[in-house]
């Protein structure tokens, strides 16, 4: 256990700076497209929540999660890693423990990215509403009433789903970031073609895994309990398991071969 | 020897981590203080909260079109969950079923003919009646059909269509309920059609027709007419819509071809004889007006204004009819209130100077508890209703608040295409709550008990108030109802 965390802790190191870029980015991009949907004098009336489903954000979260994960795999083809003195080779331990730590690894920084996101979210609440207030007073004589922070986080469905109020949602939280760091740790194990194989099944894997998420967030959240409902979950959540299986398969494969060494 | 430069990257990962799941877990605690079901409160203002355990109070708070929380109060604590989505949650069927009058085979067929697939909202469905608007030549001169037209807040609406026998309404032999899922356009119509009968001369004649119930079976009242008193009338059968249509014939009328509404499609009973001069009294909420094991109570009105309880038993036939010590002016309105219990009726009669509220309780053919209060001008009663032993009654009126709003541009734009409304202040009562009260049934002036459970205002209410300023009507506060006891469980309403 000591050896996988050593692992995870010094590939973090390695990430941490295209981890963090990627962040800033995102920062800066969902900034600018919340600020000009806000700026938009058609969309008066709106408010956050409204803007940041409007303005495609939800979407380009779960994109970036997606490249969160790669960038976590990124860390068994870091240059550094070299540098550092190590190979699969040397490792005192089982080649799986890479699995493992990756794996690990892959859940930390998607647990932060949604963090951040949520940070972001509450940051951006002040600026926006702000604008969304000075457009309105160009416009209309008295001041509109504006939703409180609380209130936009709960109007929010992407706050929703990474704020969980229900054990049930919570594990389906879980879930899907597990999945996601799954296949991430999947890519880090594999090399060459087969990497490449491996982080696109990655792609329509995590696709899957947020879609049977959202599926069952508009099952609790809608009370659709149809059948018809409950066989898209299935056949969703089917189709990520089996990509995650055989993306599982494809890494025992690569750990067993050491293409990674 | 400890070497200072020696770097221990874990720590760091360690510390990413928590301050990643503490952001994660404070955001959680913040949501949930400001979540909804948080925001409704029970502030109690004076006695015991342990006097609630007696009562049993369920309520809607409906945010918007599609969201919605469901709550009770029910051994002292709030209770609340969001529902109420999509056509398949709780409560959805059964206001299906109290509004559509459709078998229970034919709900899921009914819901695929509907407009979208997320139909939601048949809370706020409901039959209309208007006077006689148009006239539909049938080939037969005794025959008097009748269509009514039910929005559902999806912005759809459904038609039945009820065909009466034959003009002679003392007994009348036929019926079809079918349902159409035709959209509307504009304003509904209700059309009684007979082709001797609907002269203006002789519209006077027709007998007043009116759907009591729905749910179990659909319940008729025919109105006086001539020398016979009115009556209620069951529909025994039905037809389904397929079938119906086959039947549907067309006539030639003034060399234009128009379909038939002739056949006769179900059968009617009447089970139920009015006494001479005695009517219906003209109620709001018959719906409400429901007791255990499918039986029904009504309220009439004889000659003097005397208003009087009737029992039918769940085959429609009178069990009893008793006088109540109240009386309905024709400039009053009486409306049924939804109920705690399934054995107990609440009432209201009111005008603009207020007016009268009763509760009773319902054993067999008797009142076996029985309450009546003045109501003040402008208060409105939700529901009341009494403990298991009776000892003491709950009344639970509605909180009402001036919210004050200017309507966007945009959203003037969006509704009126026009942004030319220079003045878009606004302001409307909205309805922020209920006022909770617990008395001895003998002594109401000294409540034992009292709070208030408010909702808080959501958006929805900011655009009702923006709804008065563009439209200058008051949209009624829809989001937070009373549920009574009939919306509680399907198996009850089967």
């Amino acid at each position: 256990m000591k050896t996988i965390w050593k692992l995870t802790a010094w590939h973090w190191r390695l990430v941490r700076g295209p981890y963090a870029v990627l962040c800033a980015v995102y920062a800066v991009q969902q900034l600018i497209l919340l600020l000009a949907s806000a700026s938009d004098s058609k969309r008066l009336g709106y408010q956050m929540a409204e803007l940041f489903q409007g303005c495609g954000q939800m979407p380009l979260f779960f994109v970036t999660l997606y490249l969160v994960s790669v960038v976590a795999a990124s860390a068994t083809r870091n240059r550094e890693r070299a540098q550092k003195m190590y190979t699969l080779y040397t490792m005192p331990s089982s080649r799986r423990t890479l699995w493992v730590a990756q794996f690990l690894l892959g859940l930390i920084l998607l647990a932060g990215f949604a963090a951040w996101q949520i940070l972001l979210y509450m940051a951006a609440y002040f600026p926006v509403t702000m604008v969304l207030s000075r457009v309105a007073e160009s416009m209309v004589a008295n001041a509109l009433p504006w939703n409180s922070l609380v209130e936009e986080l709960n109007a929010n469905p992407l706050m929703q789903l990474l704020l969980p109020v229900k054990a049930g949602s919570g594990l389906a939280l879980l879930g899907a970031l597990g999945v996601t760091a799954l296949h991430s740790a999947c890519m880090a194990c594999c090399q060459g073609l087969r990497r490449a194989v491996v982080t696109l099944l990655a792609l329509f894997g995590t696709g899957a895994a947020y879609t049977a998420f959202y599926i069952r967030y508009h099952q609790v959240i809608y009370g659709t309990d149809a059948p018809s409902y409950w066989l898209l979950f299935a056949v969703v959540l089917a189709v990520a398991l089996g990509l995650a299986a055989v993306n599982v398969f494809q890494a025992v494969w690569a750990l067993k071969r050491a293409e990674t060494a | 020897m400890k070497n200072k430069k020696f770097f221990r990257p874990h720590k760091l990962c360690l510390a990413f981590l928590a301050v990643s799941v503490v952001i994660l877990l404070a955001g959680q605690c913040f949501l949930r203080a400001g979540y909804p079901r948080s925001s409704i409160s029970l502030n109690v203002q004076e006695g015991d909260i342990a006097q609630l355990q007696a009562f049993d109070l369920q309520g809607v708070w409906r945010q918007d079109e599609d969201t919605a929380l469901a709550f009770s109060l029910r051994e002292n604590t709030v209770t609340v969950s969001p529902q109420l989505h999509g056509q398949n949650s709780d409560g959805l069927p059964l206001w299906l079923q109290s509004t559509l009058c459709a078998p229970d085979e034919e709900i899921p067929l009914v819901d695929e003919q509907a407009e979208s697939g997320s139909v939601s909202g048949y809370r706020g469905a409901f039959f209309l009646r208007f006077p006689y608007s148009g006239m539909q030549y049938t080939s037969f001169s005794d025959q008097l059909e009748m269509i009514c037209t039910m929005y559902v807040t999806d912005g759809t609406d459904r038609s039945a269509r009820f065909s009466l026998g034959t003009v002679q309404l003392a007994q009348p032999e036929t019926v079809t309920a079918q349902l159409y899922d035709k959209i509307r356009a504009g304003n509904s119509h209700s059309y009684l059609v007979s082709s001797s009968w609907l002269q203006e001369e002789n519209a006077a004649l027709l007998p007043e027709v009116s759907i009591i119930s729905s749910r179990e079976q659909v319940c008729l009242y025919v109105g006086p007419h001539g020398e016979e008193p009115g009556s209620i009338c069951l529909v025994r059968e039905f037809v389904p819509e397929d079938q119906a249509l086959q039947q549907i014939s067309t006539v030639q009328v003034h060399g234009v071809n128009v379909p038939s509404l002739t056949q006769p499609y179900g059968a009617v009973e009447e089970t139920c004889s009015f006494e001479a001069g005695e009517i219906l009294a003209d109620c709001q909420g018959w719906d409400n007006a429901r007791l255990a094991n499918g039986r029904q109570w009504l309220l009439t009105v004889d000659g003097e204004n005397q208003v009087y309880l009737r029992i039918l038993d769940s085959e429609g036939y009178p069990v009893a009819r008793l006088p109540l010590d109240v009386t309905a002016e024709a400039e009053q309105t009486v409306t049924v209130l939804p109920t705690m219990r399934k054995d107990e009726a609440v009432f209201t009669v009111t005008d603009e100077n207020g007016g009268k509220a009763v509760a009773l309780r319902i054993e067999d053919d008797a009142v076996t508890i029985s309450n009546i209060w003045d109501l003040a001008a402008g208060e409105t009663l939700l529901t009341a209703g009494f403990s298991a032993d009776g000892a003491q009654l709950m009344t639970v009126y509605e909180n009402r608040e001036e919210l004050n709003g200017t309507v966007p541009l945009s959203v003037l734009e969006y509704y009126t295409n026009t942004a030319e409304i220079e003045n878009r202040d606004c302001k409307a009562q909205l309805a922020t709550g209920w006022h909770i009260q617990i008395s001895a049934k003998q002594n109401l002036d000294e409540p034992l008990f009292v709070a208030d459970l408010n909702f808080g205002i959501p958006q929805q209410g900011r655009e009702n108030v923006w709804g008065k300023g563009i439209y200058e009507t008051e949209f009624s506060p829809s989001f937070c109802q009373v549920v009574g006891v009939w919306q509680s469980n399907k198996e009850d309403a089967q």
